[in-house]
Formats: structure tokens, C-alpha cells, sequence
């Protein structure tokens, strides 16, 4: 269970109602595939990766991207019991995709790397802290199943 | 050793020209302490740590900040040598200071989200992944020399 402060709550609804959820996971997404290269090999099927930016711009990338940030807004009505909210997703992670879980970690802290070019002065020390221990707490969940 | 493209190598060079590195040390040292509070037991006699507002007005951790980001502005210009670079900094941290090397890649992360915050769009995936690769090198090099 992840403890946030009601304050942290707070912060962290405060900004998700100001994001655009579409642009948001587009950008996190492909800022992963760049960043650490080797993660394109689960999206095979998603067509040119050649370049930043062919991921940037690449649709399936950007419609991936919304699908991920969607279920992270999940998360954040369901602070209180992360690791059921994301059991099916551990589970299908695990055994159907094969995704080490190392990479919830990774996409976690580009999701804040990405809030923080988006948002000067909201994105403070507390906004980051609030963000960092909800990754981290979504990070875990979606490991949570994994054997 | 870190292998940056040459694209990557004008990436750092244009981010870098771009921001104040002074503050850029001063914020991301004290983001550090207070996204992961028990870094601030490294610094116990920087007085006043006791809120947000407080670490980051702090004079001792703006100070700090200057000096560990100069040093990592020494390590940017060494990127063929960051173990060699880094050696006697390395024995300091492990054999005097006593810090958990996992902490030099917070940090480092902090370094990438600061960049963000500062840059915006200006922060591209490029130069996100130039810079990752950096502070995992340094990070890396901090952390050969423990035993």
C-alpha cells in the first residue's frame, strides 16, 4: 500500500485533472522506447522505431501510450489498494508478455520526467515527492504478481 | 566509460549551455532530500531541514548543490574516463562518507528531472537519453572504488 498524505493525494489529483492523458502517455511511452532502447522489442508490431523521432510521432506508440496512462488513472482512485487494482495486469505482464518488471520502474520515472517539462512551477519538490512514491507503489503492484 | 553518439555529445553540450548549472546543482540536491528524506542523514549539520520551503532555501544545501554539480560539469568533459575521473571521490564516499552508492543514481534521476523542469519541450527524448546514460556513468564511476 502506497502512504501518501492526504496533502500528497491532493497534489497528485490536482495535476492529473490539468494533464492530458492522450499526450501525456504518448510522450512517456515513447520517451521509454528512445531512452532505453531495448524496450522496443515488446512492441515489434508497432511498426517504424527507427528514429526518436519516428517513435515520437508513430500512432501506435502515442494510442499505447493513452492505453497505459488510462490504467494509471486507475491507480490514482484506488490509492488505497494498489495491488488489487493492477492484479489482472501483473498477472497478463507476467505470463503473456514477459516483461521484466524493471521496466515499471523505468516508464515510472519518465512519466515524472515528463510531468516535470509539462509543468514549471506546479511540478514542486512536494509535487515530485507525491508522484515519485506513486510510481513507485504502481511499479510494485504490477510486479506483485509476477512468479 | 560512457559511448554517446555524437548527436547525444551536442545534446549534452546544448542542454548544458542552456541552464543556470548552479541552480541546477543547488535544486537537485535539494529535491534529493526532500522526494527521498533519508538522504538528509548524510547532511546533519546543514541546520534547518525540517520542510520543503526549508531545504530548498537552505544555504549549506545550495552550496553543496553548486559543488557536486561543478563536479559533475568536470565529469561531462571526461565522458572517456569517468572511472578515472571519479577514483578519489569514490574512496571518499564509500570510506568516509559511508553512502549507499544506490544513492548516486537518485540522484542522478533528480539531475534529469531538474533538466526537465527546466528545459520543457527544450528537454527532447534525445537529450533525455543522452543525459540518462550519463548520470548512469557517473553513478557507475562513484561507485567503483567501494569494497
Amino acid at each position: 500500500m502506497v502512504h501518501l498524505t492526504a496533502e500528497e493525494k491532493n497534489l497528485i489529483s490536482s495535476l492529473w485533472g490539468k494533464l492530458n492523458v492522450e499526450e501525456t502517455g504518448g510522450e512517456a511511452l515513447g520517451r521509454v522506447l528512445v531512452v532505453y532502447p531495448w524496450t522496443q522489442r515488446f512492441f515489434d508490431s508497432f511498426g517504424n522505431m527507427s528514429s526518436p523521432s519516428a517513435i515520437m510521432g508513430n500512432p501506435r506508440v502515442k494510442a499505447h501510450g493513452k492505453k497505459v496512462l488510462t490504467s494509471f488513472g486507475e491507480a490514482i482512485k484506488n490509492l488505497d489498494n494498489l495491488k488489487g487494482t493492477f492484479a489482472k495486469l501483473s498477472e497478463l505482464h507476467c505470463d503473456k508478455l514477459h516483461v521484466d518488471p524493471e521496466n515499471f520502474k523505468l516508464l515510472g520515472n519518465v512519466l515524472v520526467i515528463v510531468l516535470s517539462t509539462h509543468f514549471g512551477k506546479e511540478f514542486t519538490p512536494e509535487m515530485q515527492a507525491a508522484w515519485q512514491k506513486l510510481v513507485s507503489g504502481v511499479a510494485n503492484a504490477l510486479g506483485h504478481k509476477y512468479h | 566509460m560512457v559511448h554517446l553518439s555524437d548527436g547525444e555529445k551536442n545534446a549534452i553540450s546544448t542542454v548544458w549551455g542552456k541552464v543556470d548549472v548552479d541552480a541546477v546543482g543547488a535544486e537537485a540536491l535539494g529535491r534529493l532530500l526532500i522526494v527521498y528524506p533519508w538522504t538528509q542523514r548524510f547532511f546533519d549539520s546543514f541546520g534547518d531541514l525540517s520542510s520543503a520551503s526549508a531545504v530548498m532555501g537552505n544555504a549549506k544545501v545550495k552550496a553543496h548543490g553548486k559543488k557536486v554539480i561543478d563536479s559533475f560539469s568536470n565529469g561531462l568533459k571526461h565522458l572517456d574516463n569517468l572511472k578515472g575521473t571519479f577514483a578519489s571521490l569514490s574512496e571518499l564516499h564509500c570510506d568516509k562518507l559511508h553512502v549507499d552508492p544506490e544513492n548516486f543514481r537518485l540522484l542522478g534521476n533528480v539531475i534529469v528531472i531538474v533538466l526537465a523542469h527546466h528545459l520543457g519541450k527544450d528537454f527532447t527524448p534525445e537529450a533525455q537519453a543522452a543525459f540518462q546514460k550519463v548520470v548512469a556513468g557517473v553513478a557507475n564511476a562513484l561507485a567503483h572504488k567501494y569494497h
